[in-house]
């Protein structure tokens, strides 16, 4: 049992770290970056860089990161001392947060930005770009502060599961 | 705060920041460059030179990229004594990994980037195609992708380090127990 709660945590961290330093690099250099460039190379840079995202390596982290920490959690409410399981169980509503927003917020807006097509085309790249970047923007540093903050719950869950064994 | 509480500060830090850094150097293995190699030359070169302005800045060299190598070998330095030794080796081994990674990035990476930035605004690049040919994306890539690996094992000694560390702790006591009591217990039975 201990075995199992250990490797499901030590991998739910693996997972969250990943997700998190995702996260913190699109809002700390992808997206200032960008915001530098002209509106049809911003379309141009978003549009290739969200089509590359949907890599199975990308995919394993964002849905393994959340399966692991509640099995992780699921698995700590059988110890005794109940610290590292409500640290788990925290990293794991934080990230229902991520998923959250991503889900109504960041995907609507990549699919809407891929549906304008090819920006040589874009009569008014502009306006496609005013509708998509400061939302995306606003609620990409939401959901960093989020899986940064689930990332740091399993990190104290790590020493409360270490000292609890 | 005690020299435990310290000590557990700067892991958790150093633990943090790696796993910040080398989801970095992942995002840029399996989206950043895949994506922009299937873009034009002039795109290219664009994005590579703003991606690479705009990564120099307090947040990610504190949070990321300098942050886990200075809190990491602080971390070193705090267990080489007493308690704290059980934790040192897993330390050394991320300490040492990272101190690759550093390497890596100053002797191939950077030099990169700084040629790709001296050609100057894409703009006003006449051979454009021969620019990103000199700047070497596969080069780039694939020791960025070494990056990667190392920076992900230096990830899991921390986050192994954080349980040792865990261990060392006095466990807190039981409502139905001496502390005292169960700790001694605990650690013999260890």
């Amino acid at each position: 049992m201990e075995f199992a709660q250990g490797l499901t945590l030590i991998l739910a961290a693996f997972a969250m770290g990943h997700m998190a330093g995702f996260f913190y690099t699109w809002s700390q250099n992808v997206m200032p970056a960008l915001r530098s460039s002209d509106d049809r190379m911003f379309i141009a840079g978003f549009q290739a860089l969200d089509r590359a995202v949907m890599n199975p390596w990308f995919m394993a982290g964002f849905v393994g990161a959340p399966l692991l920490t509640g099995v992780a959690a699921l698995l700590l409410l059988g110890q005794d001392d109940r610290s590292a399981f409500w640290w788990a169980a925290a990293a794991f509503v934080l990230y229902v947060v991520v998923v959250g927003i991503t889900r109504s917020v960041h995907l609507p807006l990549n699919a809407e930005l891929q549906a304008a097509g090819d920006p040589d085309r874009i009569a008014d790249p502009a306006a496609v770009r005013e509708r998509f970047e400061s939302r995306w923007v606003r609620w990409n540093m939401v959901r960093t502060v989020a899986v940064v903050g689930s990332f740091g719950c399993l990190l104290l869950a790590l020493v409360q599961f270490g000292r609890a064994t | 705060m005690t020299s435990e509480r310290w000590r557990s500060a700067v892991l958790i830090l150093a633990t943090l920041t790696m796993g910040l850094v080398s989801g970095a150097f992942v995002l840029y293995s399996h989206t950043v460059m895949p994506g922009l190699h299937d873009t034009d030359d002039h795109t290219f070169v664009a994005a590579f030179q703003s991606m690479d302005k705009a990564i120099i800045n307090p947040v990610f060299m504190l949070g990321g990229f300098l942050g886990a190598l200075i809190f990491t070998a602080l971390a070193v330095a705090m267990h080489l004594r007493g308690d704290g030794r059980p934790v040192l080796p897993w330390l050394i081994a991320a300490l040492v990994l990272y101190v690759i990674v550093v390497g890596i990035t100053f002797g191939v990476n950077v030099p990169l980037n700084d040629d790709l930035k001296a050609a100057g605004d894409p703009d006003h690049i006449a051979d454009l195609a021969a620019v990103r040919d000199q700047f070497n994306e596969t080069k780039w890539t694939w020791w960025n992708d070494v990056r990667s690996v190392l920076s992900t094992a230096a990830f899991g000694c921390l986050i192994w380090a954080l349980i040792e560390h865990g261990r060392t702790l006095r466990p807190m006591p039981r409502a139905n127990e001496q502390g005292s009591a169960s700790w001694s217990s605990r650690k013999a039975s260890r």
